[in-house]
């Protein structure tokens, strides 16, 4: 492998695939155990408009590359894979969506091609594209604009290559609107149902957020979104056991995971799951791009780095019910922070989510 | 157990005669007729004496599961033409779309009746003619059964009494949450003792 001197992205040593259901092999590295998203700079946590420009950050970290690839990669391509076959609903884009589908391939393949050359490239003449994946041994030729020229809907096809869901929304008269997505890795939310939603009524389920005014402030940040000036924000919740597909629709299958946290398994059955967002304005559609990157940690992983062990303790112990509530974990915080609270010996933490 | 005000749950108001419209297309299911009396009585005295053309109003209705006031409908109406009345939804729906596609611009839609009628029949004007929904407006009518989606097997029961039912798709027993499509026209039904199977607890009446 070749090291480029200015590269700031990871050099990702993507693993064989691990399994994110079943006999749940997923696990991370210590190298990905340091480069995960930490999403706590302080001892608790509340909703806010936590929104930055996505331009980059520390060499290695997630922040980095426009689209995170990750050790991970070929296992999250492989679940999705499964995911889709089961339930092929889960990308559906809205017709009127088309020229946001080439607007997020072009912008996919070349953040990729740019931030990991090795892995990825792209070659145009004209309207005639050659894509490489590498990692997928994926090699086509095909014709920007006609979908006749690519195996599915262009939308489908970049994003059954990336790791993390999309969602794409259309803007209408001062509003976003929920116009397509490919969602195999969801914390409990459904595209089916949230389909052609505007910003107001997709959050309808969150507590506190709309009174405090959130949304309202969020929604017109997003409406003057600019091409080429994407910006960011951290989202979180717990998931038992390492599953990526926490989706609604197979709740009745997974949500029996939510009582099998004892003290003995906490640590290794108690994950953190933390989504990178990061919001792109389209330039043909003037659509908005929404990437939603999940990384997921356990407990015993997190609590290799003190700091964080300390610092997540605090911040579930003082999570407000309504927050624990909607997240799902209420019923099993109190083993979560009785287990964290063998790490946490009180002192004073300095503000930051950096591991030291 | 409900989170109260989701925001994706819908407020009806009731119907009012709106004055920007050329043309004013009334449905109506069972006890809906009484709003669509009230509201062809307002059409006729007008606003401001701008009443609409006798022939300018439409009236679609069916019982539904009844109440059928399809006479009362018939006879309060002498200036308006006559109502049409169908056995179900679906074939009201089916004439309405036809009414709807030959209609101009400046119509106006009102739609009274269960929670299930209003978006059959929103969904009829808005998919299938492509009326926005800024030009419909709806009053819901009748005892408040919600029409629900099994998020599961994706079953719709049109007429949820209870939160806590059983799916008639899967058999779950779903909690039915106040988050609502208006794409589909349903609210959300999501399996209630996954996480403790066996522990359903007892059905409560919907007020809303
Ligand atoms: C187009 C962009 C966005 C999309 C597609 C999106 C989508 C969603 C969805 C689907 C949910 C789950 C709702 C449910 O329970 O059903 C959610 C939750 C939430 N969203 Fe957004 N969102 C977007 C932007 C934002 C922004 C900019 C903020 C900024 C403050 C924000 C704040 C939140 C919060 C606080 C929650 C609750 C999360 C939790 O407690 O776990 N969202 N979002």
């Amino acid at each position: 492998m070749t090291m480029q001197a200015e590269s700031t992205v990871a050099e990702p040593r993507v693993k064989p695939v691990e399994t994110f259901r079943d006999d749940f092999t997923y696990s991370n590295s210590p190298e990905a155990i340091r480069r995960f998203p930490f999403p706590f700079p302080e001892d608790s946590y509340m909703y806010s408009v936590n929104i930055e420009p996505h331009n980059g950050g520390p060499p290695g970290s997630a922040y980095a590359p426009a689209f995170d690839i990750d050790e991970h990669y070929l296992s999250e391509i492989e679940e999705r894979r499964k995911v889709l076959e089961e339930d092929p609903s889960r990308c559906t884009v809205l017709p009127h969506m088309m020229t946001a589908q080439w607007d997020t391939l072009e912008l996919l393949m070349e953040s990729l091609s740019t931030d990991y050359p090795q892995h990825f490239s792209l070659t145009r003449e004209g309207d005639r594209w050659t894509w490489e994946n590498r990692l997928l041994g994926i090699h086509d030729t095909f014709t920007f604009g006609d979908p006749e020229t690519l195996p599915m809907e262009p939308f489908e096809y970049i994003t059954r290559q990336v790791q993390g869901d999309f969602t794409l929304h259309d803007q209408r008269d001062d509003m976003l609107y929920m116009d397509g997505g490919m969602l195999t890795c969801q914390a409990d939310w459904s595209l089916q149902f949230d389909l052609g939603m505007n910003f107001y009524e997709w959050h309808g389920p969150v507590p506190r957020a709309h009174e405090m005014g959130v949304f309202d402030r969020a929604l017109k940040y997003l409406l003057n979104l600019q091409v080429g000036h994407p910006v960011r924000r951290l989202n979180w919740t717990m998931t038992v056991n390492p599953r990526m597909d926490t989706s609604p629709e197979n709740y009745h299958k997974w949500g029996i995971d939510r009582a099998t946290v004892t003290p003995e398994n906490v640590g290794d059955k108690a994950h953190l799951r933390v989504e990178l967002q990061a919001l792109y304005r389209l330039p043909r559609s003037n659509a908005v791009l929404f990437s939603i990157r999940c990384y997921l940690i356990s407990v015993n992983e997190l609590a290799t780095i003190p700091k964080w062990a300390k610092r997540f303790h605090r911040v579930l112990k003082t999570l407000p019910d309504d927050l624990a509530d909607y997240k799902g974990f209420i019923d099993y915080r109190p083993i979560v922070v009785e287990y964290l609270s063998q790490f946490d010996d009180g002192e004073e933490l300095a503000y930051g989510a950096a591991p030291e | 157990m409900s989170i109260p005000g989701i925001k994706s749950k819908p407020v009806y108001t009731g119907l009012t005669p709106d004055p920007g419209g050329c043309q004013h297309v009334l449905a109506g299911e069972g006890p809906g007729a009484e709003a669509l009396l009230r509201l062809r009585r307002e059409l006729a005295e007008g606003n401001d004496g701008m009443a609409p053309e006798a022939s300018a109003v439409a009236l679609f209705y069916t019982a539904g599961a009844g109440p059928d006031q399809g006479e009362e409908l018939a006879e309060g109406g002498r200036d308006f033409p006559q109502p049409w009345r169908f056995p179900d939804t679906e074939g009201l729906c089916s004439a309405l779309g036809d009414y709807l596609a030959d209609s101009g611009m400046g119509v106006r839609l009102y739609v009274a009746g269960s929670e299930a009628f209003l978006w059959r029949v929103v969904a009829t004007a808005r998919d299938g003619v492509g009326i926005s929904e800024a030009a419909i407006q709806m009053e819901r009518c009748g005892p408040p059964a919600r029409p629900v989606c099994c998020i599961h097997c994706k079953t719709t029961d049109p007429a949820v009494s209870t939160t806590v039912y059983q799916c008639p798709g899967c058999g779950l027993n779903l909690f039915v949450r106040d988050h609502f499509s208006r794409r589909l026209g349903v609210y959300q039904g999501v399996c209630v003792d996954a996480e403790a199977p066996g522990d359903v607890p007892e059905p409560e009446e919907l007020d809303s």
